[in-house]
Parts: structure tokens; C-alpha cells; sequence
């Protein structure tokens, strides 16, 4: 009888455990990225990125698609998480602007021009539709089309047509923030 | 006829299916204008990637084995006392409706001596006890870095630490023990004149979590390495804190 703990990959028979720790390797750092870039809360997107996988662990035996159900996971945790840690998050934002303060800069006029850019960046990401912004921070972390319309319950036929809109969509926020006065 | 723009897009990422791969490979190589389109959107997405990593934060150092141990245990604290008394309290009802059961002069018996004994000693480590009626506590999150700051020592009594895949930390004290104050990045427990156990629950994966006992440092978990090692019991992730006075 076939043992459901085993996947045949290639030639090699890697276990349960053993294709979590490869999906760990490959997957772990662009999911958080995702997360950070989707919460811009570094610490959230952490936490958040440690739960997915550790649910995929408890699960027992790997989905159909792995990758696409770890993004549906993490976006299901973000949705619950993000209420209560924003009281947090103000706080620590308060706190960290005050001891700025007192830090002097290293590089007056490139550290306030590099602050300018990611402000506008995390603007413009807050900006776009919740569809837009998924899609296109997805495919930036490499995500096949196929992850994608899965995790984000989309019709696979049509990524490269919402992508291409997304994309131009973050492009036309951006440089109206720059022309802003 | 030229390519759409799903095709173009497709195209770029290598996602056309087998179907179409070859003959848009082909008319790219022969219709400049849809080759044309397929730089520009490679540029146009460059431009948009380059940008979106300006806000990213470098990744936590977090290893595949520690969150396998995470995943590992069985399930959070509380669940584990909720189960544990559930499992307890039916036990108990059954035992005690049994015909003939001695289970209610025991229960009758211990109820006499309750009403003329004196408090019970605090929990030891090998006899926890759950967070009954009679116990408070406080939830947080761990943040960055956070202190847990004992205002005081005490005369006896210590703090039972716990790891745990909570994502936030969590204290709990029998009521009237101790009152909280929670700052960002400290968790302030005055205790002066009490004589109480604490049980504090720290997520697994909290960066830096210092607890202070007066003006001493007790306990320091920072990433995965906990100190000092010498309070921990033989199971796994929990450790003593003793919140007493120290010995001259």
C-alpha cells in the first residue's frame, strides 16, 4: 500500500517532514517578503509567515498546491491579525519617531530622500486595489500564474491581463505622488 | 495579426501553455512590433519591482527546525488546560453519580475540610495548575523586544516561564497578586507584597524578551537562545524564575 507520508519526486522518495523543509527553504523568505510588503509590518509579516508554515506542519500531509494554500493561510492570518495589532503597532510607531528624533542622520539629504521614496512607495502599494496589490506583490515574489489564481481565487486565463493592469496601475499612483505637490 | 496582451504577458513570464509556445515564440521572432511589446513590458515591470523593494525589512533569521518543534506541540496552553479539565471534570461526574460510588463521601468529606483550611500553597512546578476562576493575567505582544519589569521582590514565589506558538505573551497571576501596566515594550508587574507564582507564556518566535525582577535581569530569551539555561526543569521550554529575594 502506498504510504500517504511519502511523495515520489524524481528518483528520491522524500517524506512529509523532509518536503516541508524543502518548501521551507524555498518559500519561507519570499513569503515574508510578500506579507511585509502586503502589511508593511515587518514584525506581522514575521509572525505571520512562522504560522503558515507552521499549519502546513500540523496539517500532516502536503495540499494540492503547497505554495498557493501557504499565501491563502498567511492572507487568512493577516485578515485576522491585522485589528488587533494595530493599536500595537501605533504605539511602537510613536515610539521609534521619538528616538529619531534624537538620533542625528548619517546622510542628511539622501537618508530624506530615500525616506520620501519609500513613503511614496508604501503609498502608492496602500493605494492600489486589494485584487491589484495581492497580484502584483505576488508576481513580484516569483509566483507562478498558477499559484496565484489559486491563492487568489482568480481565473487562471486572465493573470497576465490583471497583472499588466496592476502594474500600470502602481506606475500611474506613483507618478502622481511625484508630481504632487 | 499581433499578440494580446495575456500573450504578451505570458510571453515575458514564460507562462505560455504548450499549445501556443511555439507559434508565439515564432511570430516574436518575426513581428517586431509584439517584440517590442514584450520589452516594454519587462522594463515597465523592472521599474515597478525596483521600486517595491524599497520598503522591504531584511527577513527574520528563523530555522526550518525550530518551527517543525512549534508545529510539534500538540497545541497551545490554554487548550491543553481546557481539555485537561473537561477530561477531569467529566471523569469526576462520572465517579461521583456511580451507584455506590465512595467518590461522594470524599467529595463531601473534602468540601468539610476546605471551609476551615488555610490557603493553598502556591502551584509547584511538577502540579501546575490551569487558570481557574480565581486567576487574572494579561496579554501583549512581544514586539521587537519586550521587558517584563516584577516591581518588586518578593519573600517567596517564583514565575513559571512557558514557550509557546501563542503569537503574543501572556501572564497570569491568582487574582489580587499583582497589578499590570502595559507600555510599549514593557509589561510592568507591581507585586510588592505578594507571595504569589506567576505563569508567563512566551511566543516561540518573540524576538527578545528580557523579565526583571526589581533592578536584576532573570531571564533573557533572544531569538531561540534562552538564559540562563540553569532554570529550566526537565521539560522542554520551561523554565523557573525565582522572584524572590536573592541569597547574600
Amino acid at each position: 500500500m502506498e504510504n500517504p507520508g511519502l511523495t515520489q519526486r524524481g528518483s528520491a522518495i522524500l517524506s512529509f517532514h523532509d518536503r516541508c523543509v524543502e518548501l521551507f527553504a524555498t518559500h519561507f523568505h519570499r513569503l515574508y517578503r510578500y506579507i511585509d510588503r502586503v502589511s508593511g509590518d515587518p514584525e506581522l509579516a514575521a509572525d505571520l509567515a512562522q504560522e503558515a508554515f507552521i499549519k502546513l506542519y500540523r496539517r500532516g500531509s502536503l495540499p494540492d498546491a503547497p505554495e498557493a494554500w501557504l499565501i491563502s493561510v498567511a492572507l487568512n492570518l493577516f485578515r485576522n491579525a491585522r485589528s488587533t495589532r494595530s493599536r500595537r503597532r501605533r504605539l511602537l510607531t510613536i515610539a521609534r519617531g521619538e528616538a529619531a528624533h534624537s538620533d542625528p542622520p548619517p546622510s542628511p539629504e539622501s537618508a530624506a530622500a530615500a525616506a520620501e521614496t519609500r513613503q511614496r512607495v508604501r503609498s502608492t502599494i496602500d493605494r492600489l486595489s486589494e485584487r491589484e496589490r495581492r497580484l502584483l506583490l505576488l508576481k513580484a515574489e516569483g509566483y507562478s500564474y498558477r499559484d496565484i489564481a489559486a491563492a487568489l481565487e482568480l481565473n487562471e486565463a486572465s493573470v497576465g491581463t490583471l497583472l499588466a493592469r496592476a502594474i500600470r496601475a502602481f506606475r500611474l499612483i506613483y507618478e502622481d505622488a511625484i508630481d504632487a505637490p | 495579426m499581433h499578440l494580446d496582451e495575456e500573450q504578451i504577458w505570458r510571453a515575458l513570464h514564460g507562462e505560455l501553455g504548450p499549445q501556443v509556445e511555439v507559434s508565439v515564440r515564432e511570430h516574436l521572432v518575426e513581428c517586431a512590433f509584439c517584440s517590442e511589446q514584450v520589452a516594454e513590458a519587462r522594463r515597465e515591470e523592472a521599474g515597478v519591482y525596483t521600486l517595491l523593494s524599497q520598503v522591504d525589512h531584511p527577513p527574520p533569521p528563523v530555522a526550518a527546525e525550530v518551527l517543525v518543534a512549534r508545529a510539534r506541540t500538540a497545541r497551545r496552553g490554554w487548550q491543553r488546560w481546557a481539555a485537561a479539565v473537561l477530561l477531569a471534570l467529566g471523569f469526576a461526574g462520572a465517579a461521583y453519580a456511580a451507584p455506590g460510588s465512595p467518590v461522594r463521601a470524599w467529595v463531601n468529606a473534602a468540601l468539610a475540610r476546605m471551609s476551615a483550611a488555610p490557603r493553598r500553597p502556591p502551584p509547584s512546578p511538577t502540579s501546575r495548575q490551569g487558570p481557574g476562576p480565581s486567576v487574572a493575567g494579561i496579554v501583549v505582544a512581544p514586539g521587537r523586544a519586550l521587558v517584563i519589569a516584577f516591581t518588586s521582590r518578593q519573600a517567596t514565589g517564583d514565575a513559571f516561564v512557558s514557550m509557546t506558538d501563542s503569537a503574543e505573551v501572556t501572564v497570569h497571576a491568582p487574582i489580587g497578586a499583582a497589578t499590570f501596566t502595559s507600555e510599549p515594550d514593557r509589561l510592568v508587574i507591581h507585586n510588592q507584597g505578594s507571595s504569589a507564582n506567576f505563569e508567563i507564556e512566551i511566543p516561540t518566535g518573540a524576538p527578545l524578551v528580557e523579565i526583571r525582577v526589581g533592578d536584576e535581569r532573570r531571564f533573557l530569551k533572544e531569538g531561540p537562545r534562552v538564559t540562563p539555561q540553569s532554570t529550566a526543569t526537565g521539560r522542554s521550554g520551561y523554565y523557573i524564575v525565582p522572584l524572590k529575594r536573592s541569597e547574600p
